[in-house]
């Protein structure tokens, strides 16, 4: 499912190589956690959250059939190390 | 995704076959974008055109992949093949996996149309338009239905009549439908991407 966000998100940005996602899997949901590079986030976010919500509606139904969550969050902000 | 290259000519017939000997097309698979008409001095003979071309049959196979690609990722069994219209590219999905392509009212095809389009309706020159099972046509045939209905009724009692919340598609179907009727106006309410349309009498 990483696979696939990050397929969708690298044809999506300007940047493909600052497409990153980080899989965190707990018993019944995923977490994906996003982050692209800060100029790219309007894209992978879409006009009010068109894009977002395609990329959400994508892995909810993939999730139906395989019977666990995914949850697509888009990180924002880079942690400062 | 698509690669772009820029050619340059002293006319956009000349330019368009330069183009299309590079990236080894026929003229009319052959997609572009003028980027300038410059015009260097006065006159005709130093004009240049700057073009951005592209071949739109690579870039089927590309959609192709990508949406196999996408498929597959999401382990869902579904095929599909492209359908090639003047005005769209229609992409018809079929599968024992259709139902969650129209669960909630063909949420997910619409996801997929959406995405799409963003990212290659540009480089194909046209709109894609997905369709499954002849969901949208029968979607289109039913809101018909309800807002026939829906107009009688305002017709005789005169109180206008609210719809479900519906997308930018349903909604023109519904103002189309509503227009038939001289006496009948609609109108959508709400800032967002699914509106509510009133129907009332004028």
């Amino acid at each position: 499912m990483k696979n696939l966000v990050i397929s969708i998100c690298k044809a999506l940005v300007d940047n493909p190589d600052e497409v990153f996602v980080t899989q965190i899997d707990g018993e019944q949901t995923t977490i994906l956690e996003l982050r692209v590079a800060p100029s790219d986030l309007g894209k992978v976010i879409g006009k009010q959250g068109r894009t977002a919500r395609a990329i959400r509606t994508l892995l909810a139904a993939s999730g139906m059939k395989q019977k666990r969550r995914y949850n697509l969050e888009i990180i924002e902000r880079h942690e400062q190390q | 995704m698509i690669e772009k290259k820029e050619f340059f000519s002293n006319s956009l017939k000349d330019v368009i076959a330069i183009a299309a000997e590079d990236l080894d097309v026929e003229e009319k698979d052959l997609r572009y974008e003028i980027v300038t008409g410059k015009t260097k001095y006065f006159g005709h003979k130093k004009r240049e055109i700057y073009i951005n071309a592209w071949a739109a049959k690579k870039t089927e196979g590309t959609i192709s992949s990508f949406i196999e690609n996408v498929l597959d990722e999401m382990e869902l069994d579904i095929s599909f093949e492209f359908e090639e219209q003047d005005e769209f590219l229609r992409v018809n999905y079929s599968g024992k996996d259709y139902r969650l392509l129209l669960y909630k009212n063909g949420n997910l095809l619409n996801a997929f149309q959406y995405l799409l389009n963003r990212l290659f309706s540009e480089s194909i020159g046209k709109k894609i338009y997905c369709e499954c099972e002849a969901f949208r046509k029968n979607r289109e045939r039913e809101l018909t239905s309800i807002t026939n209905k829906h107009a009688k009724e305002i017709e005789k009692s005169g109180k206008p009549v609210q719809m479900k919340e519906l997308n930018p598609f349903e909604r023109r179907i519904v103002h189309m439908t509503v227009n038939r009727f001289p006496e009948l106006q609609s109108e959508s309410e709400g800032d967002n991407f699914l509106k509510i349309i009133t129907i009332s009498k004028k």
